[in-house]
């Protein structure tokens, strides 16, 4: 972390590799259009604004995560706003929720798809964030309440909510299949 | 893949419940980005950090936004004292400002055109009752006296007041004698004729025109023809004098010891 700090690329490079799978994993999970670039974006904001992170190994995986929160948020609005643009051949609508294409697109190519995945697409974007937040990035609720700007009693309700919401979604899939 | 374990908290991924399906999902997700796209980022990292560097390094220092409000104000003030200065030294700036900076300059000890220290008051008892003007007693300022008409101390106090400290600032001609005006009882002051005017120096400054020289015939004991009108006296208007032919000490055909004084009285 301090060889980063003083801009050492290779320091960096380590960061990237330690980090770059969860990383990515939280923006596709969040459904963002085009993971990849966001995790670009992610690791580039994270040299820029190296000089403003004061902490331990702890800190900087909070800190890198809210930086990967708020692009992802950022693509969505993108997103967002080219679908709202008529003249914009790229914002066709599609009908579907943000992120389904690219998800759609993955189980296929990696023949995965776990009733878990399709049931957290059911859950609001705040509940997922908050889900995804504690099994990929494994920071405690007080933690993912910094990440998110909210209250810890409010993600703690948040994840209630989702659980009880999986739970739901996982029993009425397994009804039926 | 770097597994991050906490224990202050449960787990969500504990075995039984949610845990295996969340586990199976984030397996699911976290999947390491595929070579190519690696190597875009880890080029794309090396760029930012050599521009992190280059905007780490020394800029050159501009004064700030208050230093040059602060350069700016205060130069603004020099000038502006500078130029009001200026003017309030030559006296050209109007009257209620230039009594103001004369006051100010006057506390800190400087003689500025306008400024109450250098006025010379004149008392009303000095003047001939009736007959003075309306700002005989006033206090006038000794500057600009020439272009005013007011009266000086020696032109009111005739020849009395011989040594009138402002005398050589007067300029000649420049009594401003309002004809009549003196307010001098003739034969009150003893002046001497030929000596009035003469502490001011100045030729002509003796504001006393023909027949005002406060000598009552037979009491000054001026002999006729002594009445030492200076010359330059011109500043008298003729006919202004005031002076009754025959109450003046000096009668025409008297003054021959000053040729020339009585050119402008005569008439």
């Amino acid at each position: 972390m301090s060889a980063a700090k003083l801009g050492d690329a290779a320091a960096f490079g380590a960061l990237y590799e330690m980090y770059a799978a969860r990383v990515l994993g939280y923006v596709r999970g969040l459904g963002v259009p085009d993971p990849e670039d966001t995790l670009g974006e992610v690791f580039v904001s994270v040299v820029r604004d190296i000089g403003n992170f004061h902490g331990d190994r702890e800190d900087f995986r909070r800190w890198l995560f809210t930086i990967a929160h708020r692009r992802a948020m950022d693509a969505h609005r993108v997103r967002s706003r080219k679908r709202e643009d008529p003249t914009d051949p790229l914002g066709m609508p599609d009908g579907g929720a943000p992120g389904d294409d690219f998800v759609d697109g993955v189980v296929d190519r990696l023949g995965l798809g776990s009733r878990a995945r399709h049931a957290v697409e059911q859950l609001t974007e705040d509940q997922r964030a908050v889900v995804l937040l504690r099994i990929i990035a494994d920071l405690s609720v007080a933690e993912t309440a910094e990440v998110l700007g909210k209250q810890p009693g409010a993600v703690k309700t948040l994840q209630r909510r989702a659980l009880a919401a999986l739970r739901r979604a996982l029993i009425l899939m397994a009804v039926s299949s | 893949m770097v597994m991050f374990v906490r224990s202050d908290e449960p787990s969500l991924l504990e075995p039984g419940d949610l845990g295996d399906q969340l586990r199976e999902l984030r397996d699911e997700l976290c999947v390491a980005p595929d070579e190519h796209v690696r190597a875009a980022h880890l080029a794309a990292i090396d760029a930012a950090v050599m521009d992190a560097a280059a905007h780490r390094m020394p800029r050159p220092e501009y004064p700030s936004r208050r230093t040059r409000v602060f350069a700016l104000t205060a130069a603004a003030t020099i000038g502006v004292l500078g130029i009001t200065g200026g003017m309030a030294a030559a006296g050209t700036l109007p009257g209620p400002a230039q009594r103001e900076v004369a006051r100010v300059a006057d506390a800190v000890g400087w003689e500025i055109p306008g400024h109450p220290g250098a006025s010379v008051h004149v008392p009303a008892s000095d003047a001939k009752p009736g007959r003075k003007s309306p700002s005989a007693s006033t206090t006038t300022s000794v500057h600009g006296e020439g272009r005013s008409g007011k009266q000086t101390p020696a032109a009111t106090n005739g020849a009395s007041d011989t040594t009138a400290p402002t005398g050589p600032v007067t300029s000649p001609g420049n009594s401003g004698t309002a004809p009549g005006q003196t307010g001098t009882t003739p034969g009150q002051t003893g002046t001497t004729p030929g000596q009035s005017g003469s502490g001011s120096g100045a030729p002509g400054n003796s504001g006393n025109a023909p027949g005002q020289t406060n000598s009552s015939p037979g009491k000054s004991g001026a002999a006729p023809g002594l009445t030492g009108m200076a010359h330059g006296n011109a500043a008298n208007a003729p006919g202004n004098s005031g002076i009754a032919p025959g109450s003046s000490g000096s009668a025409p055909g008297h003054n021959k010891g000053v040729q020339g004084a009585d050119t402008s009285v005569t008439g």
